[in-house]
C-alpha cells in the first residue's frame, strides 16, 4: 500500500511539472529592448586568476577570442578589439597571433597608436623576430611619418634577420634619406651609405638609388636652365627636344619620374586611397 | 603546445588531488589506520610512502602526457611551419621538469591537507586554492606594477598581494614554457637556482610539518 502511494505521488508530481512546463511554453516571450552592449574586456590582472593562474592560457584564449569576433555585428567596433589586444599584450607579450592580428586589425582599421603599442612590446619580448620591427617601421613611416624612429627599428629588424637584413637596412637608409629637404644632401648621404655598405646586396639596392636620384638632379638642372629661357615647364619632353638633355634619365627602379605642380618628382608606387591620408 | 601545457598544469594537480584524497584521507576516514597503524612501522613512514606514492603516480603520468605532446607536435610541426619553432629537445625537458617541481610541492600542500582536515573534500578546496593564489599572485603583482588603472589603490593591493611572497612559494615563475614555445633559452628566469631552492625548501617543509601533525593526531 505505502509503495503504491509513494509511486502515485512520483506519477502526479511529474505530471504537475509537465504541465507548468507546458503551459510556460506557451506564454508570451517578452521582447525588452537590449540596452546598447559592447564585448566585456576582463583586465588582465584578473584575467590570471580566472584561469587558473596561467598567463599563457589567459592570452591565448583572449586572442582565440577577439579573433573569433566578427567585427560589424553585435555591437562590436574596433573599441573591443583595442581594449583586448592591449590586455593580450600585458599578458603574453610574445604572442605571436596578438602581434599580427593587432597589425592587421588595429593599425591598418584606423587605431595607428594603439595597433603600435602592441607591436612596440612585441619588438621588446620578441628579442630574435625580424617581423614585429618591420611592422612597426613601416607604420612608423607609412602612418605616423616618423621616419627617423621608424629607420631605427628597421634597423633592430636588419640585426635580427640574416636573409632580409640587406632589404630592411636599404629601407632604413631610404627613410633618412628622404627626411633631406635638398636633394643633393641626400644624395651625398647615399653616396656615402652606398660606400660603406658590407653587404653587396646592400650596395647593389643603394646603387640602383643612387643613380635614379642623379637622373632628378640632372632633370632639375635642366629644368632650371629651360626656365629661365622658355618659362615654366610643362612637359618632361620639352628638356630632350630643347637638347638640354640628350635624353630622359633612365630609372633603374623603371618607375620613371614626374613633373608635379612644376616640379620634377620622383614617381612613386601608388596605391589607391592610401597615400593621401593625413 | 601552449594549450597543451595549460591543459597539463590543470590537469595533473586534479589527478594528485583525488588520488591523495584516496590514499591519505580515505585511511582516516574509513579506519583503516587500525590495521595500517598496527604493523610495527612508524607512522611518518606510512605518510612519506603514501606522499611517494602519489608523487612517483603524478609525474609518471606528466612523462606520458609530456611525450604525447611532444610527439603531437613534432606531427603536427612536420606540415604546418611556424614563424617561430618550438623547441622540442632540451628546452622541452626543462620546461616539463619545472612542471614537475610545481606538482611535487602541490602534493605537498594536499598531503599536509589531507592529515590536517577532518573532510576530504577541503583537501579538494584547499589544494586547488592554494594552487591559484600560488600561481597567480606574482603575475598579478607585476601587471599591478605596469598598469596602475586596475583598481584604484594600485599600491595598497600592491603591499598587500606582495606579502604573500614571504608565505607562498612562486608557482607563477615555475611555468618556463616561454623558452620551449619561444626556442629561447634567455627567457629562463635568471635567478632559477633560487627558485628552484626555494620550492624544494618549501615541498620538505610542508612534509616535516605533515609529519609532525601525523605523530600528534589523536586517533579517537
Amino acid at each position: 500500500m505505502r509503495t503504491r502511494y509513494s509511486l502515485l505521488f512520483t506519477l502526479l508530481s511529474f505530471a504537475l511539472f509537465a504541465g507548468i512546463a507546458a503551459w510556460r511554453a506557451q506564454q508570451p516571450v517578452a521582447l525588452t529592448a537590449q540596452p546598447l552592449t559592447d564585448r566585456v574586456v576582463v583586465p588582465a590582472p584578473l584575467l590570471i586568476p580566472l584561469h587558473g593562474g596561467d598567463r599563457f592560457l589567459a592570452a591565448n584564449l583572449e586572442t582565440m577570442r577577439l579573433a573569433a569576433t566578427g567585427l560589424d555585428d553585435r555591437g562590436v567596433d574596433t573599441g573591443y578589439l583595442v581594449r583586448a589586444q592591449r590586455e593580450v599584450a600585458r599578458l603574453n607579450p610574445c604572442h605571436e597571433d596578438n602581434y599580427y592580428l593587432a597589425n592587421g586589425l588595429l593599425t591598418w582599421g584606423g587605431a595607428v597608436e594603439e595597433g603600435n603599442d602592441v607591436l612596440r612590446a612585441a619588438v621588446e619580448c620578441r628579442f630574435w623576430d625580424e617581423i614585429p620591427p618591420f611592422f612597426y617601421g613601416i607604420n612608423l613611416a607609412f602612418f605616423q611619418r616618423n621616419n627617423e624612429e621608424a629607420a631605427r627599428v628597421l634597423e633592430i629588424g636588419a640585426q635580427r634577420s640574416p636573409q632580409n637584413a640587406a632589404a630592411m637596412r636599404k629601407l632604413a637608409v631610404m627613410l633618412r634619406a628622404e627626411q633631406f629637404a635638398d636633394e643633393r644632401l641626400a644624395l651625398n648621404y647615399l653616396i656615402q651609405q652606398r660606400d660603406s655598405a658590407a653587404d653587396p646586396k646592400l650596395q647593389d639596392m643603394l646603387d640602383k638609388r643612387v643613380i635614379r636620384l642623379q637622373g632628378l638632379i640632372a632633370l632639375r638642372e635642366a629644368q632650371r636652365r629651360y626656365e629661365q629661357e622658355h618659362g615654366p615647364l610643362t612637359t618632361l619632353d620639352q628638356l630632350v627636344a630643347q637638347h638640354l638633355i640628350e635624353s630622359l634619365p633612365t630609372d633603374p627602379m623603371r618607375l620613371g619620374y614626374e613633373l608635379r605642380d612644376g616640379h620634377i618628382e620622383l614617381k612613386k608606387l601608388k596605391i589607391a586611397g592610401l597615400e593621401e591620408q593625413p | 603546445m601552449d594549450m597543451g601545457l595549460s591543459v597539463i598544469r590543470l590537469l595533473l594537480p586534479t589527478v594528485l588531488i583525488l588520488m591523495t584524497q584516496e590514499l591519505l584521507s580515505r585511511e582516516f576516514e574509513r579506519r583503516y589506520f587500525l590495521n595500517t597503524l598496527s604493523y610495527p612501522h612508524p607512522r611518518h613512514s606510512l605518510l612519506l610512502g603514501r606522499f611517494m606514492a602519489v608523487a612517483l603516480l603524478t609525474l609518471g603520468l606528466l612523462l606520458l602526457l609530456a611525450g604525447m605532446l611532444a610527439l603531437l607536435v613534432w606531427l603536427i610541426g612536420q606540415g604546418y611551419a611556424q614563424g617561430t619553432p618550438v623547441a622540442l629537445g632540451f628546452h622541452y625537458l626543462i620546461t616539463i621538469a619545472f612542471i614537475g617541481l610545481d606538482l611535487l610541492l602541490l602534493t605537498a600542500v594536499a598531503t599536509l591537507l589531507s592529515v590536517i582536515a577532518s573532510t576530504p573534500s577541503f583537501v579538494l578546496i584547499g589544494t586547488f586554492g592554494f594552487m591559484l593564489i600560488a600561481r597567480s599572485f606574482s603575475a598579478v603583482l607585476d601587471l599591478l606594477t605596469s598598469n596602475a588603472t586596475v583598481v584604484s589603490d594600485a599600491d595598497g593591493y600592491r603591499s598587500g598581494v606582495g606579502l604573500l611572497s614571504y608565505m607562498l612559494p612562486d608557482l607563477g615563475a615555475l611555468d618556463v614554457r616561454a623558452i620551449t614555445l619561444y626556442a629561447r633559452i634567455d627567457l629562463l628566469p635568471a635567478d632559477w637556482p633560487w627558485l628552484v631552492l626555494s620550492n624544494l625548501t618549501y615541498t620538505v617543509g610542508l612534509l616535516a610539518l605533515a609529519v609532525w601533525a601525523l605523530q600528534r593526531k589523536r586517533f579517537a
